[in-house]
């Protein structure tokens, strides 16, 4: 038998109480686009469950997200901080956290960068946001380029994920690209 | 002709899969029929559901009655208990052996739950933990460790104590995980009834540990010696699993996900608990006299004829009963009347208002709505408890029925958001300021507001609509999702929900790993957007979008009073709405239910057409007004800056016929050939020809595909050359004989030109792609770019902050000038 560490960790021990009212999703929004040549990120999240965990993070005194624009940015801080985009080669793409903005009962976090030179060899996507303070907490990414839509989910337990790369060739079932 | 071929040609594969799962295949050409009926798909309708949806002629379900005598233990956290419980068999089958469901078994360390729990994994309610991965180690959090020490320290789970007939013979049960079977001597024939009679007791899980419908909280900080708990008694006795038509025994192993459904029956259940502790339970108090004091007693007397909540346990006595100390007990008596479930609360934390909801007319005229909180709730819960429960049975019973219980309560606990039959556990709280103040988030009391709807919904859907969510979680939930958004609409519209509108569900209806709503609830991936939002979004669409309101609403209400205590399916559902509304659904049915199809309608092309007079005066002038109409040739245009001269300006006195007279020039021979063509109609071909060039109408050919795969109406903005708007709305149908391309023909009047058109822009379809909806295509900035552009404006103003900021001291007159300068 091996060992392998195990460690106790500091993961905060609230966890928003999962019930018959609908259970939460974050969900990531992957742009490639090709129009401004950015690799745009957008994150969408429920205000009342990034409410708790920011609480649970930063103990921030005042985390009314939906009205607090320090709240606000310091979410957006700490999402920066649990999203990370990997190149082959273990080489980070950095992304520059562009801001957040509240829509109805979501919070929205953006971060930009160009786009990766080499896109057909993919990067890896590593999502840690909410999972360690929210019970059972799904995030969903959808990388999008042209139509073609690539889906990853993060659970509690999902490391690193490959993106495969856009491939060029055109999207089966698109009709349009065989119009006369 | 070839060109339909050539589109089609790309969805075989398509075609082929979604036609095969149903055992029809469509083997020749590319034709998917998104419009075929959904009766091969529905299980055959026969006496118990109808073909209408409606419950059948022989329709029947079992009850089952029980007396229960409860105990709780404060201080060692456990409960005893025995009950009596009386099961009916209508159906018209006999019944060898009975199935009851034992949840707390699922706290068992033996559970297939615990068992079968993925290290790190997900589909537990419980603490954080992460598996160890390549150089990372694992991790597990206090929180988790927590929990498995509470499950070392304390068994979990039920200890029956034994089941015995009413002559005092045992009787043979057998455990299964969550379930327990009992074995009977002879079998229980159809009209027959069996009593027998269960003891048990069970510790109390601590919710925040073990992570539950219910449980204890222990409050540590209370002034009182060894701090006070809550506690939430839910799924806590052994319930007669049901037993229907359409699957026999619903003997499902509890995992936890699924919730369930029982059968109905009453309830007579006896509490007794500390004395100083106030009991919200399922049903109406039987002993007021024994456990509520005078005051209690003429306090609730008002409260039922109040115009707002009132005390019943004011704050300051709550206050006082955290210190209390006592050390006698209380009994409390409760009746429940066609129920399907039961559950209750204790505490001598509880503070507890009530305000009687009426409807006249109705069987039930007065409903006490009623809210228990601790401090912790504080003006939060005092506000908007209550007034939240009211507003939820006002908007529901419009869509359904009139409430059916005399009593609905929301009580504040450990429990997130959870529902029983007339009464609802509700977590939100307020938050200890430092300087002694609790106060709320807009998010919190968006979620409470929110939160009870949603709990008090389920009062409706499923504890008197009674479909089974271990099964189908949607249809309960689907619907209770989209009335708690109308609810909260109703509410106000100001505040900041997230209610699962159609444009909300984009992200998750292009993403890959999705499955089909109509699936069986343990095997959903993303089940929030699965059972609850997509559902939801749907309802959304076929109310505000595809029937209208009347109709929907109608059919809505048809299905609930039709089903109102009964059991349905969602083929009762499908078809009841059908029914109602006289509106064939199939095709949404289908493709919202049965695929994981999304919406994205892309208008590629319109074309302009004007229909010819075959006038030879008129139609020529038109051509050369076209020819003159192109631009001129470059080369032409060149050679006249350069002022070269022609030859005809270098000739101007040599010219003929042709000067004059353009190729566009009509002849009597068009004439004559004009006017055979008027002589050769028919009388009434002429009228229309005629006509319709007098009218010289505005003609345009529309040409739209379907990219993401779901049939939709296409709803229209066109918009005129001179600014005017007009909406159209073409039903799905036109998608019926081709579900790729469609083409549509506008007849426009003559000063109606277009000039722009819009698909679907109140985005209230779902369509995933926004660009291609505008002809001429627009530039749609992405959300990024979107926010980037307005983010120097207004938006991001934190006007709450800026507006304490002090104005600035004028600077001197001459300080002002030597600026200017």
């Amino acid at each position: 038998m091996r060992f392998r560490a195990l460690v106790i960790a500091f993961m905060a021990s609230f966890v928003l109480p999962l019930t018959a009212h609908e259970q939460k999703t974050a969900l990531t929004d992957i742009f490639i686009n090709e129009r401004t040549g950015n690799l745009e990120v957008a994150h969408r999240f429920i205000i009342h469950d990034a409410e708790h965990s920011l609480h649970e993070t930063t103990k921030l005194e005042n985390v009314d997200l939906a009205q607090s624009t320090a709240a606000q940015a310091a979410f957006a801080k700490y999402v920066a901080d649990r999203f990370n985009l990997i190149l082959p080669g273990e080489k980070e793409l950095k992304l520059t956290l562009i801001g957040q903005e509240r829509e109805r009962g979501y919070l929205w976090v953006y971060q930009e960068t160009k786009i990766p030179v080499h896109l057909e060899s993919g990067f890896t996507i590593e999502n840690r946001i909410l999972r360690d303070v929210v019970k059972k907490q799904v995030n969903t990414v959808n990388v999008r380029f042209r139509s073609e839509v690539t889906t990853f989910v993060f659970k509690e337990n999902t490391g690193p994920k490959r993106y495969q790369g856009a491939s060029l060739r055109m999207p089966t079932g698109e009709h349009s690209t065989l119009k006369p | 002709m070839k060109r339909s071929l050539l589109l089609l040609g790309l969805s075989v594969g398509l075609s082929l899969t979604s036609a095969s799962a149903q055992g029809i295949q469509q083997t020749k050409g590319t034709f998917v029929d998104k419009f075929r009926q959904l009766d091969e798909v529905l299980p055959t309708p026969n006496a118990y559901r109808n073909a209408g949806g409606k419950p059948g002629h022989e329709y029947w379900q079992q009850q089952a009655d029980y007396v229960i005598e409860a105990r709780l233990d404060e201080k060692a956290r456990r409960l005893s208990s025995t009950a009596t419980i009386t099961y009916k068999n209508n159906s018209p089958d006999s019944l060898e052996f009975l199935w009851l469901h034992l949840d707390q078994n699922i706290f068992r360390q033996d559970s297939i739950k615990e068992l079968a729990t993925d290290f790190g994994g997900v589909g537990r309610r419980g603490p954080s933990t992460t598996a160890p991965s390549g150089k990372e180690p694992g991790k597990v959090s206090f929180g988790e460790l927590r929990r498995h020490q509470g499950f070392e320290d304390r068994y979990y789970g039920f200890e029956i104590g034994g089941v015995t007939q009413p002559n005092g013979e045992a009787l043979n049960h057998t455990i299964v995980g969550t379930l327990m079977r009992i074995d009977l001597d002879t079998p229980l024939e159809p009209s027959g009834t069996i009593t027998f009679h269960v003891g048990w007791s069970h510790n109390i899980v601590e919710e925040n540990v073990i992570g539950a419908r219910s449980g204890f909280e222990h409050f540590p900080k209370d002034l009182r010696e060894g701090g006070n708990d809550i506690f939430l008694l839910a799924q806590w006795f052994p319930r007669m699993a049901a037993y229907s038509d359409y699957e026999g025994w619903h003997n499902k192993e509890f995992l936890g996900r699924g919730e369930f459904t029982l059968e109905f029956g009453n309830y007579e259940v006896s509490i007794t608990v500390p004395s100083d502790h106030i009991v919200a339970s399922t049903g109406v108090l039987q002993n007021p006299d024994d456990v509520l004091t005078e005051i209690q007693k003429e306090r609730l007397a008002e409260a039922a004829r109040a115009e707002a909540p009132m005390f019943i346990v004011t704050p300051e006595e709550a206050l006082k009963n955290e210190s209390s100390i006592v050390d006698g007990m209380k009994t409390w008596r409760f009746k429940a009347e066609n129920v399907r479930d039961f559950a209750w609360a204790s505490s001598r934390k509880f503070m507890w208002d009530a305000q009687g909801y009426l409807q006249p007319g109705a069987e039930v005229e007065t409903v006490m709505a009623m809210s228990f909180w601790p401090k912790e709730g504080g003006e939060l819960w005092r506000k908007y408890s209550t007034a939240s429960v009211i507003h939820t049975m006002e908007v529901y019973s419009r869509f359904s029925f009139d409430f059916p219980y005399p009593v609905i309560q929301s009580v504040n606990g450990p429990v997130g958001g959870m529902e029983y039959p007339m009464i609802t556990f509700n977590g939100p709280r307020t938050k200890l300021q430092d300087d002694g103040d609790r106060t709320y988030s807009m998010a919190e009391k968006v979620y409470l507001v929110g939160v009870v709807i949603h709990e008090v919904g389920h009062n409706y859907f499923p504890m008197v609509v009674n479909s089974d969510e271990r099964q189908w979680t949607w249809i309960d939930e689907g619907i209770n999702s989209f009335l708690d958004s109308v609810a909260g609409y109703e509410w106000d519209p100001k505040m900041p929900w997230t209610r699962s509108l159609p444009r909300d569900l984009i992200p998750y209806m292009i993403s890959q790993n999705q499955v089909p709503i109509m699936t069986q609830s343990d095997s959903i991936l993303q089940f929030g957007p699965n059972a609850y939002g997509k559902p939801s979004a749907a309802l959304h669409l076929l109310r505000d979008t595809i029937l209208g309101r009347d109709l929907f609403d109608h059919a809505l209400k048809t299905f609930s009073r039709r089903w109102k205590f009964k059991r349905p399916t969602p083929a009762d559902f499908f078809r009841t709405m059908e029914e109602a509304s006289g509106v064939d659904l199939d095709w949404f049915w289908r493709g919202w239910f049965y695929t994981t199809d999304h919406v994205d309608i892309s208008l590629d092309h319109i074309y302009r057409l004007r229909l010819d007079t075959e006038d030879p005066d008129v139609d020529f002038n038109r051509l050369r007004q076209e020819e003159q109409d192109k631009p001129g040739k470059v080369g032409v245009k060149l050679n006249e800056e350069a002022g070269v001269k022609t030859w005809v300006d270098r000739h101007p006195g040599v010219t003929d016929f042709y000067d004059d007279n353009d190729i566009y020039t009509p002849t009597n021979k068009e004439r004559n050939e004009y006017r055979k063509f008027l002589d050769k109609l028919e009388d009434w071909e002429r009228e229309v020809f005629v006509r319709a060039v007098k009218e010289d109408k505005n003609y345009y050919v529309l040409e739209f595909s379907n990219v993401g795969g779901l049939v939709m109406p296409i709803i229209l903005k066109l918009e005129f050359a001179d600014g005017r708007t007009e909406r159209m709305h073409i039903p799905a149908e036109i998608w019926r004989r081709n579900p790729h391309t469609v083409r549509k023909l506008l007849i426009l009047e003559k000063e109606n030109e277009l000039a722009s058109v819009v698909v679907d822009p109140d985005w209230e379809t779902a369509d995933a792609d926004v660009e291609n909806n505008f002809y001429p295509r627009r530039i749609i900035p992405s959300r990024l770019e979107a926010f980037k552009a307005k983010r120097s404006g207004f938006s991001t103003r934190d006007i709450m902050q800026d507006i304490k900021t002090e104005l600035d001291e004028e600077k001197d007159e001459s300080d002002k000038k030597a600026k200017e300068q």
